[in-house]
């Protein structure tokens, strides 16, 4: 390897990237979270005045639907643990010698890649109360129809009916996902090795647990991260099918950024929103690696 | 599941729930092309096709150049950049969101396809799945091009390039997809009606998914404008596949 400009030449445009997109709007967008920019009232930046940390202060104390949509997040994660497990189990199953097997891993996969927008509306009809084929299902059973997307009260302490609705949906559509991925990760694993379990007197559950297992767990984690921090940001689902739930309910903290940015014009406070809620999922991030590093999980 | 969908997609009549249409009304999909005003549908998937095609060409030259870089080159910062591209990966998109919109209005691109398709063209995930390809590239054979006079650029240009298709065309087909179902980047950016991609113009729809004269021509709207991503998808599936799986497989 020579010793020359060469690699910080072909780095320039990353550095302009670097500098423009990434420094100079984290620099400016913090700056910008201590001032009181709002589009309506202060018209340009150059008006704002310095407030300090009065935007964050109101957003943990003063802003309910800010501590409201924080919640919701967390609430959606848990859609994860769903759709992780259906996927590997079925990813389990099509690994198995079954005949069309690509047949089904494209079935599976084809909602992951289409558009959620297009999803909500579809899903959108299923949770119709009247007209609903979800309803017309429970009604023929006898059991009475539900306001999927707009039942305003906790069916669990601190969830609420339209958010589940919405993880479902979720859930069905990043099944696939969680397929694909787990499937490439079993079929991974040489036969050699299961062979040589085998051999070793393992039945099919320890071979299993011995073998499958400790092949899969980054496949694993990686679904887990990702899955996690996609659903931390979710926006186009919760907004395609609530709007953010009557009244506020299903807010969810992108959403909120943007309708006060956008809507309200509150540049400055839909900011220090954003960076309050990063670092919440900093410190939540922190945690979990230091749990995931005593249990032997985390590679880096 | 999948095929629930698909039916209720295809929901012609607007009647109470049945799964085939008595009587399927074929002209819906004709009518679907010109209702919705503006954009039509068609203009709402040139847009998309202009931006999304546009963004993942210069994310995958982009992503590759820099890749390449840090997985050949060895030079002071190196590490340092390494290590902060694996942690802008961490950081959650959000975050810039406000501050990028502000950007766009002082460089005038609001409203234009810039703002669509420069921002995120180095995406942390693409250079660091380039760099970890790259990497696998023997270095004789770089050595050996470099005797026949082979210019750096062209090294890149002409050997890592051709070598690194498999990388290119994962990170190139899970970026196109992910890009052509951004709904939030573009709903922002793009003011003018005319310049909606897909997932705009079909947002533009919310108002009438439940009204019962329109909701056919809602259904026929959205497939039609998932399915060029449907037989995407399954023409590329294989490359798309290995993208997602962040090409982690390939070599076990």
């Amino acid at each position: 390897m020579k010793r020359s400009l060469v690699p910080y030449i072909f780095l320039i445009p990353f550095f302009l990237d670097l500098a423009i997109f990434s420094f100079y709007t984290l620099g400016f967008g913090i700056y910008m979270s201590f001032t009181d920019f709002n589009f309506a009232t202060t018209g340009p930046i150059t008006n704002a005045k310095f407030i300090g940390l009065a935007n964050y202060i109101r957003a943990i104390t003063d802003d309910p639907t800010f501590l409201n949509a924080i919640k919701n997040a967390f609430v959606y994660v848990l859609y994860e643990p769903v759709a992780i497990t259906s996927g590997l189990i079925m990813a389990i199953v099509l690994n198995t010698a079954i005949k069309g097997r690509s047949v089904f891993r494209t079935i599976f996969f084809i909602p992951v890649v289409t558009s959620t927008v297009a999803i909500s509306y579809v899903w959108t009809w299923l949770y119709d109360y009247t007209y609903g084929p979800l309803n017309y299902f429970l009604r023929t059973l006898g059991l009475p129809g539900q306001y999927w997307l707009t039942y305003p009260f906790d069916i669990f302490p601190g969830v609420v009916l339209p958010i589940v609705s919405v993880m479902i949906m979720s859930i069905w559509q990043y099944f696939g996902l969680n397929v694909v991925i787990f499937l490439a990760a079993l079929q991974s694993i040489p036969n050699e090795l299961h062979e040589a379990a085998r051999m070793s007197g393992a039945n099919a559950w320890s071979s299993f647990r011995h073998v499958t297992v400790p092949l899969v767990k980054p496949a694993l984690l990686f679904c887990v991260l990702t899955a996690t921090a996609g659903s931390l940001q979710v926006f186009t689902e919760v907004f395609m099918m609530t709007r953010g739930g009557p009244v506020d309910i299903t807010m969810v903290p992108v959403l909120w950024m943007q309708t006060q940015a956008f809507e309200f014009n509150r540049f400055a406070y839909g900011a220090s929103l954003a960076y309050t809620f990063f670092l919440i999922i900093l410190a939540i991030a922190l945690i979990e690696m230091r749990i995931l590093r005593r249990g032997g999980m985390v590679y880096y | 599941m999948t095929t629930a969908a698909l039916k209720t997609r295809t929901e012609i009549a607007s009647t109470p729930p049945r799964w085939i249409p008595s009587n399927p009304q074929w002209a819906t999909y004709v009518r679907a092309w010109t209702f919705m005003p503006n954009p039509t549908l068609l203009r709402a998937l040139l847009n998309s096709t202009i931006i999304t095609v546009s963004h993942t060409l210069l994310l995958l030259l982009a992503c590759s150049l820099t890749g390449y870089v840090l997985a050949k080159y060895k030079f002071r910062g190196e590490r340092l950049i390494f290590m902060w591209i694996v942690s802008q990966m961490m950081i959650p998109g959000f975050t810039g969101l406000i501050p990028m919109y502000l950007l766009m209005v002082w460089f005038g691109w609001i409203n234009t396809y810039w703002a669509l398709i420069i921002p995120g063209a180095f995406s942390a995930y693409s250079i660091f799945l380039m760099r970890q390809y790259i990497i696998t590239i023997p270095n004789e054979i770089l050595d050996a091009a470099r005797l026949y006079g082979c210019s750096e650029f062209g090294l890149f240009w002409r050997m890592i390039l051709p070598l690194s298709k498999p990388a290119l065309s994962a990170i190139g087909l899970i970026n196109f997809v992910w890009i052509w179902n951004d709904l939030l980047w573009p709903m922002l950016m793009i003011k003018n009606r005319e310049w909606y991609t897909i997932q705009v113009a079909l947002n533009g729809l919310f108002e009438l998914r439940t009204s019962f004269d329109y909701m056919s021509l809602v259904a026929a709207s959205i497939t039609i404008a998932t399915l060029p991503l449907v037989i995407f998808t399954i023409v590329t599936q294989k490359y798309l596949i290995k993208g997602f799986t962040g090409l982690s497989y390939t070599k076990r």
